[in-house]
């Protein structure tokens, strides 16, 4: 059971990244990491409504046709993002603020419809609500470092206290959403060189994928 | 006819059932919070009429709500104005308003008005514009240079100052302003002899 729970947080967290290798909800997360603590509120905010959408849809999952199983996700997944902004607004009024737009947009962000759909649907509620934390924690552990390395070297700051001192020259890139682009660039290639995807993937597997691309007409291959 | 109408019920149902659920969750959860989410927005409208006039934590102001003419006078997007009082001393006016034309919803803004129609400053209570690209004409840096000390012919008279990457928040901002001091002249000639 433990090993279980471990190995759905290590897929949430490492093989199954949601932002750094199935490269899911890129929108929001590249406008909101200016900062550690837009990110963090972000993070929590999406895992909550995972959490939750992925329990909701794992108990209905025998009551829900397949042919409108998409609309019915949607509208459980509103009615938490629904719920989640409430009480932001209620108790975290700062955050809500901070978050703005985004945190209605929750709804279109593709891993809660994603996990719904490839998870939610085929398991039972414990795995799905642990499926939903893994994911979530994943989501905002990725937000975490985007924001940290924006915030730090785009402000000098961290959670908005200043880190570097009055002398240092913030790189201003890293605040605009060109340096997000940037910063998560380099975050998905550190991603796959930790998992050694290139190396490990041994000479037939290379050899199918070079010759599936070419039947394609993506690459030539000299004689 | 008959068992195409049972499908029909099938499918639909099963959505039903999950909507209603959903508004019922959504209603328990507004239940609860509306009146925390009210309690904020009072706190908030009276630490920015604060902040508007300068005062400190310790002082209170009397903030008297003023009666707006129903007719084609009152100009579109005021939602409310204020008499704000320190004692006896008048400090000046407060004109709630919203300001259409933004990139996403109209934004709420008060704007301090004194009994000579000049601007003492502005503050935004909702909006709902990109952070840190909408929102940097919302930041005092901005609109401190364009419309505080101004009056309602400086205003007019020139065009909209905008923050490029941030057009259509930037208008949407003088709209606001435009229609609280429009606000603040429907009100003087309504008493002739101030607000």
């Amino acid at each position: 059971m433990f090993k279980t729970i471990l190995k759905q947080f290590k897929e949430g967290v490492f093989d199954k990244n949601p932002l750094l290798v199935q490269i899911l909800g890129v929108c929001a997360s590249l406008a909101i990491t200016t900062s550690v603590s837009n990110a963090l509120y972000m993070g929590l905010a999406v895992t909550a409504v995972l959490v939750c959408s992925n329990l909701f849809v794992s108990l209905l999952r025998k009551f829900i046709p397949q042919q409108v199983r998409i609309a019915a996700y949607i509208v459980i997944i509103s009615g938490f993002v629904t719920i989640v902004e409430m009480l932001m607004k209620a108790y975290l009024p700062s955050a809500a603020e901070k978050l703005g737009i985004f945190l209605p947009l929750i709804v279109v962000n593709c891993i809660i419809l994603g996990r719904a759909e490839a998870y939610a649907s085929q398991n039972a509620p414990f795995p799905s609500i642990i499926d939903g934390l893994a994911m979530g924690a994943g989501f905002t552990i990725a937000l975490l470092l985007l924001g940290a390395i924006r915030e730090l070297f785009g402000a000098g700051t961290l959670f908005g206290i200043s880190i570097f001192g009055q002398s240092y020259t913030p790189i201003g890139i890293l605040s605009s959403p060109p340096g997000a682009f940037i910063v998560l660039g380099c975050l998905i290639a550190l991603m796959q060189y930790l998992k050694k995807d290139c190396p490990s993937m041994n000479s037939t597997q290379r050899r199918k994928s070079q010759s599936r691309m070419s039947k394609q007409g993506r690459i030539r291959h000299d004689p | 006819m008959k068992g195409r109408l049972l499908d029909l019920a099938r499918i639909s149902l099963p959505l039903v059932v999950i909507c209603t659920l959903m508004v019922a969750l959504i209603a328990a959860v507004n239940h609860f919070t509306a009146p925390v989410i009210n309690e904020n927005e009072k706190a908030l409208f009276n630490q920015s009429v604060k902040d508007l006039f300068g005062l400190s934590k310790n002082e209170e102001p009397t903030v008297d709500p003023l009666h707006l003419p129903e007719n084609e006078l009152l100009p579109s997007g005021a939602l409310a104005a204020y008499a704000v009082k320190m004692g006896e001393k008048q400090l000046g006016y407060c004109m709630e308003v919203t300001g259409s034309g933004a990139y996403s919803e109209d934004l709420r803004m008060l704007v301090a008005i004194d009994g000579d129609g000049q601007i003492i400053d502005l503050c935004c209570l909702a909006s709902s514009e990109t952070p840190g690209k909408g929102d940097k004409v919302l930041n005092d840096g901005f609109y401190s240079t364009y419309y505080l000390g101004r009056t309602v012919d400086e205003i007019t008279s020139a065009d909209p100052p905008i923050l490029s990457g941030s057009t259509k928040t930037a208008t949407a901002l003088y709209n606001a302003v435009d229609c609280a001091l429009a606000l603040y002249q429907t009100l003087t000639v309504q008493k002739g002899d101030g607000a």
